[in-house]
């Protein structure tokens, strides 16, 4: 028998995998265990030993996993194949014929998924309103089928052009594969990204066939694992949209866990700020070799279709925005040819890691710096698993020192600056560039190095507040752990407000909402936890992009109050609108929400004792431009209620939080640190 | 002065404010030419209009954004203007490229004073002239390929002058779809000054313009150490333009190049003569071309400003194809003519640079603009094509296949936006089988593109180049399959538009071809050159290009001596 409301959180990383258990009353537990890709059973039945928990007592199960993103970045998957309309083999190949590097004339494109010899064209045409202009000349897909068989492919996407406006012809080829290769995947791009422009819905659709085979593999033996263990509860597996769905749905579709690594983290803090009333979060997930950065606007994280997973490689499916860059505490300090200084992209990952590790390295990162700033101390991390040499840390340095006409300590500091200045024009993407003042915003600040950097880009940001979670090493599992199943639904409409009638906008909402109820009916969500958001992609007629603009059910308030939310957004984004024209509706989105129990936090009782401190150090400041004696603390003893001042530094068991001068730092109820950046120079 | 770090952290701001403002432009404006090919660029210039940043946007503007910048304000006078003031100019002759590039610029002001400025130009889809599109195949003089504007105040003070730019739009075609273009170069131009103005509160107006002044320093530093690896000496090359559409005579284009003392001196000595045809390169453009190309073989990721281009000097005898005295028509001297200076400097260069040069990309931009009128609301359509190609090979790599000419870098107008907003259905967009030049390192593949009109009458219009000579090889590496364009007719007859077939030879640059319902039009776009002999290819490389149908298997077995056995 399972407890009921037992959930369990597990984040898969490359290096780690990290467990929460929560329970109906909110009472937290977590573990960490090495990854094993080899056995992904192996490490989870570790961590469950750890818990001590059997996995008959667990309800639910949340599965975080990167195995689709590694497959396609790694390009293992197996030989995929990829049927299109006659006279269009080299879409995915050709690509949108533009390069990455403006200058390079000996650049190359990421190498393609499928190799030409496996796309095979089949005569057919659809128009760009549905109309079959020609059927599926079936004799030629009989031929085709044979040829797949033939090359032995693994997996096969379809892709017809302007399948988004009639998906018959799509359907009709893939019935008639599946009655002659029963066993092979198909996925069809009308199914799985509905959209205008060929390029784009080709490659989601080609990445969900080429990552299928390995994610059904992954998932269907962790299952049966799990249930051969004894586990009788709900298994689910988390998507780049922030919502989980069933593994059924995820081995159908598989691409929608592409983009899902960073989504863990960004629930957990909407679901934390939640909680403590912040709605309104800048999360900051800065780890070994890069840094997540995304928007939590009212509780909700926000969703884009535009997000690259490589250069020129988008997503087109809704997910959760998030901006990825390459700057963590791995990332390499290096001079260029013109005798500037630079941070990143290159890391020195995990190994051999920074100099300081002691691991071989010897080029200067960004953690190196952090020790020479004193912000760090040899002491280490991982409660001194990980020790820290300060010497090999300076060595690294040292030939930079001459070259920039630098002190060791002014070109630390130098690095520091540069990480976080890549890090404020991440923020600033995600907030000045979509019409959002980064000011009305908390930094959220979680992973092994956000705690460490967060105040200083604060500050620069004109940011009044930082929370650091309880555990900000696991804060994935977290929102896994509380993640609500979600489904997107999409219609493309094409059509002008002067053509359309309320009505027929809301029939086409009712329609969405049903499948979207039909998708949580299978998931099994009781009828009172079932919620759905509207949404609708506008933009003026003659335009490409899109905005989008939420929609109340029914829409109430008609076509007009659309058309003015539209105005007015498009006015805040870029400093004009054209409320004369009628705008144009591209898309409707019905998103199916089945609401997960989520319990509070287990709270503790304030105390009423002051936080002892455990130490002082010098500690290298950037606005104070020096070292300030600064007071040190320990975690572990900081208890609800505490509060301290800047210039402090706090040990956590996996990061540093760093309190500058004229901040101060309290302690919540569910042990949350938020620190108040105040003045400045107070 | 300003310290390294601060540099370096103002650096990225600004390159980050010049894609802001890159996203504000392609967001919200209408012509698929600026949405979909990203024909436009967005710029950061110092007080004097030497431009400091660029976001990632078409090169061929980078080289001439500042001399653009530099006579209209030498011209307006820099004391009538002031904040809130938004100049417009397309005049390929005060700094330009081409009437359609129309460029804005706006003032930064700090106390009173104009301390930067922030820029962008666009490619508009018609300026007007005597065809639609603005490319005039016989066009004689400058004012046949449509308005010229020289610099004018498009807002004042903030405020907006509509009768001046009623006066611009009803003066091109299809104004409605134009203002907007024009709304969202305003959209651009007012995040850029927002942005840069924030940049100078945070960090002082003498921090910034210190950086600004560091970070063409910077870029100057880097070619010095480019330059210094280059032997010096004397370098020739001769290429040739294949036509001019008016005249199927060919034209040179040489150029000699000397470096010497750290400096490269730029010579087109031997060019042929200016023509009545819209293929003159203005000497600013020929500069910008000079200024790509080196850029790419010199500095490919370092910094996009101009403060290395006085290290360069350029040359070229007035009235020339490369320096035409005013009024000669010049539409496709950036895109035509500059991607033959860019070949003439790889050639001449290729000797000493082998690891540095490629061979001959496709060498032209297929220009193709399919349009017409819809009968109902009486409104013009207009549909441009630019068509990608094959890129040279290197040394130690094959060449990009189906990538857009260097002096561009624009996205193709999807094949599903096509049908839905024009009178147009796509037959075929592939990849040209055994278009690349064969090598050691196999050219880049170029493209077929084939277009049915659904209109009842429509009008072609094109402008492309390699239709002659092939795309040259190099260390024994083949030529590659040269420009085509066809038309076969709604009853079946396939007529030759641009090209060679056979002994038959056609001009690739014309104006108002005629088309009706059914024809359809085909181009087939040059590949790369290949690099190296076509034999010592790895036999495994030669077989995949097979397999894959990149070759064919006569180039198999005839060029790369593939036996069917092995």
């Amino acid at each position: 028998m399972c407890d009921t409301n037992l959930t369990l959180g597990i984040d898969v990383g490359g290096t780690f995998t990290d467990f929460l258990l929560l329970d109906a009353s909110g009472h937290v537990k977590i573990e960490k265990v090495p990854s094993s890709e080899a056995a992904p059973y192996a490490s989870i039945s570790e961590g469950l030993g750890l818990l001590q928990i059997g996995p008959e007592r667990l309800a639910q199960v949340s599965y975080g996993t990167t195995i689709a993103t590694n497959t396609l970045l790694e390009r293992s998957g197996p030989r995929t194949g990829l049927i299109t309309t006659e006279g269009f083999r080299d879409v995915i190949e050709m690509q949108r014929w533009h390069r990455q590097h403006l200058y390079d004339l000996h650049q190359k494109r990421p190498r393609t998924l499928v190799e030409r010899r496996d796309r095979l064209t089949v005569p057919e045409r659809v128009a760009a309103d549905g109309t079959v202009l020609e059927t599926v000349d079936r004799s030629a897909v009989v031929g085709v089928v044979e040829q797949l068989a033939a090359q032995e492919v693994a997996s096969v996407a379809i892709c017809l052009i302007n399948a988004y406006a009639n998906p018959s012809n799509e359907i009709e080829i893939k019935e008639m594969i599946n009655s002659r290769l029963p066993d092979l995947p198909v996925s069809l791009s009308s199914d799985i990204c509905p959209i205008i422009r060929e390029y784009e819905r080709t490659i989601v659709t080609v990445i969900n066939a080429y990552t299928q085979v390995s994610v059904r593999a992954h998932l269907e033996s962790l299952y049966d694992d799990l249930r051969e263990a004894g586990f009788a509860g709900d298994f689910s597996v988390v998507q780049s949209n922030g919502g989980v769905i069933s593994v059924d749905v995820a081995k159908a579709e598989p691409v929608r866990t592409v983009l899902s690594g960073p989504a863990g983290g960004v629930i957990g803090a909407s679901y934390i700020g939640e909680q403590i009333d912040e709605r309104d979060l800048i999360t900051l997930d800065m780890g070994g070799t890069s840094c997540d950065v995304s928007l939590v606007r009212g509780g909700q994280p926000e969703v884009s279709k535009e997000e690259e997973i490589e250069w020129n490689v988008p997503i087109s499916l809704p997910m959760i925005s998030v901006k990825t860059i390459g700057a963590g505490g791995g990332s390499v300090a290096w001079v260029d040819a013109g005798d500037v200084l630079k941070v990143g992209p290159q890391s020195a990952g995990s190994a051999p890691g920074p100099a300081c590790y002691g691991r071989g390295g010897v080029e200067p990162t960004v953690t190196d710096a952090q020790l020479l700033l004193g912000r760090l101390t040899e002491a280490g991390l991982l409660g001194g698993r990980l020790r820290l040499n300060s010497e090999s840390a300076s060595r690294a340095f040292e030939e930079m020192t001459a070259r920039m006409e630098l002190d060791l300590i002014r070109l630390a500091a130098g690095t520091v600056r540069i990480a976080n200045q890549r890090m404020i024009e991440a923020i600033k993407l995600v907030t000045v560039d979509r019409g959002s003042d980064p000011r009305d915003f908390v930094l959220f600040a979680f992973g092994g190095a956000g705690p460490l950097h967060a105040c200083e880009i604060a500050r620069e940001l004109g940011i009044g507040r930082v929370l650091i979670p309880a555990s900000p090493g696991v804060l994935s599992a977290l929102g896994l752990g509380v993640a609500d199943i979600k489904t997107n639904h999409i219609a493309s409409l094409n059509a002008g407000f002067g053509t359309l009638s309320a009505d027929l906008v809301v029939k086409q909402l009712e329609e969405l909402e049903r499948a979207a109820a039909t998708v949580l009916e299978r998931h099994g969500v009781a009828p009172e936890l079932r919620a759905y958001a509207y949404s609708a992609d506008v933009r003026y007629e003659t335009q490409s992009y899109e905005l989008s603009v939420t929609l109340e059910r029914g829409l109430a308030g008609g076509l007009e109050s659309v058309a003015e939310a539209f105005h007015a957004a498009h006015d805040r984004l870029y400093h004009y609108a054209m409320s004369d024209e009628t705008p144009f509706l591209v898309n409707l989105e019905v998103t199916g929400i089945g609401t997960r129990p989520k319990p509070a936090l287990e709270t503790g009782e304030p105390t009423l004792t002051e936080a002892v401190q455990e130490g002082a150090r010098e500690v290298y400041f950037l606005e104070a431009e020096g070292f300030l004696n600064t007071a040190v603390f320990d975690r572990r003893a900081l208890s609800p209620g505490h509060r301290l001042q800047g210039p402090a530094i706090i040990g956590h068991f996996d990061t540093t939080t760093l309190v500058p001068p004229g901040a101060s730092v309290a302690v919540d109820s569910m042990q949350n640190l938020t620190v108040e950046l105040g003045d400045q120079d107070g | 002065m300003v310290d390294p770090i601060t540099f370096e952290v103002i650096n990225s701001s600004l390159t980050a404010i010049c894609r802001l403002m890159g996203n504000a432009l392609y967001r919200t404006a209408y012509s698929t030419i600026i949405v979909d090919c990203r024909d436009f660029s967005c710029a950061i210039l110092d007080r004097e209009g030497e431009l400091i940043a660029q976001q990632e946007g078409c090169p061929i503007h980078l080289g001439t954004l500042h001399s653009t910048a530099q006579e209209a304000f030498a011209e307006y006078g820099i004391d009538n203007l002031e904040a809130g003031d938004v100049l417009a100019v397309n005049d390929p002759y005060r700094g330009g490229i081409h009437l359609p590039d129309v460029t804005l610029f706006a003032p930064i002001c700090c106390d009173g004073e104009i301390v930067a400025w922030v820029g962008n130009r666009a490619h508009w889809p018609d300026v007007g002239g005597t065809v639609p599109s603005s490319l005039v195949a016989d066009a004689s003089e400058l004012i046949h390929e449509g308005l010229r504007i020289p610099p004018i105040k498009l807002r004042e003070r903030g405020q907006r002058r509509d009768e001046v730019i009623r006066l611009i739009l009803e003066n091109v075609r299809a104004p409605s779809e134009r203002i907007g273009d024009l709304n969202a170069q305003f959209a651009a131009i007012d995040t850029g000054v927002q942005r840069v103005t924030e940049l100078i509160e945070r960090y002082s107006l003498e921090t910034v313009l210190a950086a600004f002044e560091e970070s063409r320093r910077y870029a100057r530093r880097r070619a010095v150490k480019a330059i210094e690896g280059i032997p010096e000496g004397t370098y020739s090359y001769d290429d040739v333009m294949d036509d001019v559409g008016v005249s199927l005579d060919p034209v040179p284009v040489c150029v000699t190049l000397t470096v010497k003392d750290g400096r490269m001196h730029v010579d087109f000595t031997g060019t042929g003569a200016q023509v009545p045809a819209p293929l003159n390169s203005s000497i600013s453009m020929t500069r910008g071309s000079v200024y790509i190309l080196l850029k790419a073989l010199l500095d490919p990721h370092g910094p996009s400003n101009s403060g290395w281009y006085d290290l360069v000097e350029v040359s070229a005898p007035s009235g020339s194809i490369l320096n035409p005295d005013y009024d000669a028509p010049v539409f496709g001297g950036g895109i035509e003519t500059g991607m033959r200076v860019m070949d003439c400097i790889q050639g001449a260069l290729a000797p000493v640079m082998e690891a540095s040069v490629t061979a001959a990309p496709y060498g032209t931009i297929d220009t193709t603009f399919l349009t017409g009128t819809d009968p109902q609301s009486g409104e013009q359509w207009l549909f441009n094509d630019p068509v990608p190609g094959g890129y040279g090979a290197g040394q130690d790599h094959d060449g990009l296949s189906s990538c857009i000419g260097l002096v561009a870098n624009v996205k193709d107008v999807p094949v599903e936006v096509v049908e839905l907003r024009y009178p147009l259905r796509v037959r075929r967009s592939e990849l040209r089988e055994d278009s690349g030049g064969a090598g050691r390192c196999r050219g880049g593949l170029g493209a077929v593109r084939e277009f049915e009109i659904l209109a009842e009458e429509a009008n072609a219009t094109i402008q492309a180049d390699r239709t002659r000579t092939a795309p040259w090889g190099l260390g024994g590496g083949g030529p590659a399959a040269r420009t085509r364009y066809s038309v076969v007719r709604a009853d079946g007859v396939d007529e030759l538009l641009g090209g060679q077939r056979g002994s038959d030879y056609e001009s690739a640059k014309k104006s108002g071809v005629p088309l009706s319902k059914g024809d359809v039009v085909r181009i087939e776009s040059a590949g790369g050159g290949g690099f190296g002999e076509p034999r010592s290819r790895a036999e495994a490389d030669v077989r995949s290009d097979l397999e894959n149908g990149y070759i064919s298997e006569t180039t198999a077995r005839e060029i790369y001596g593939l036996t069917s056995d092995s």
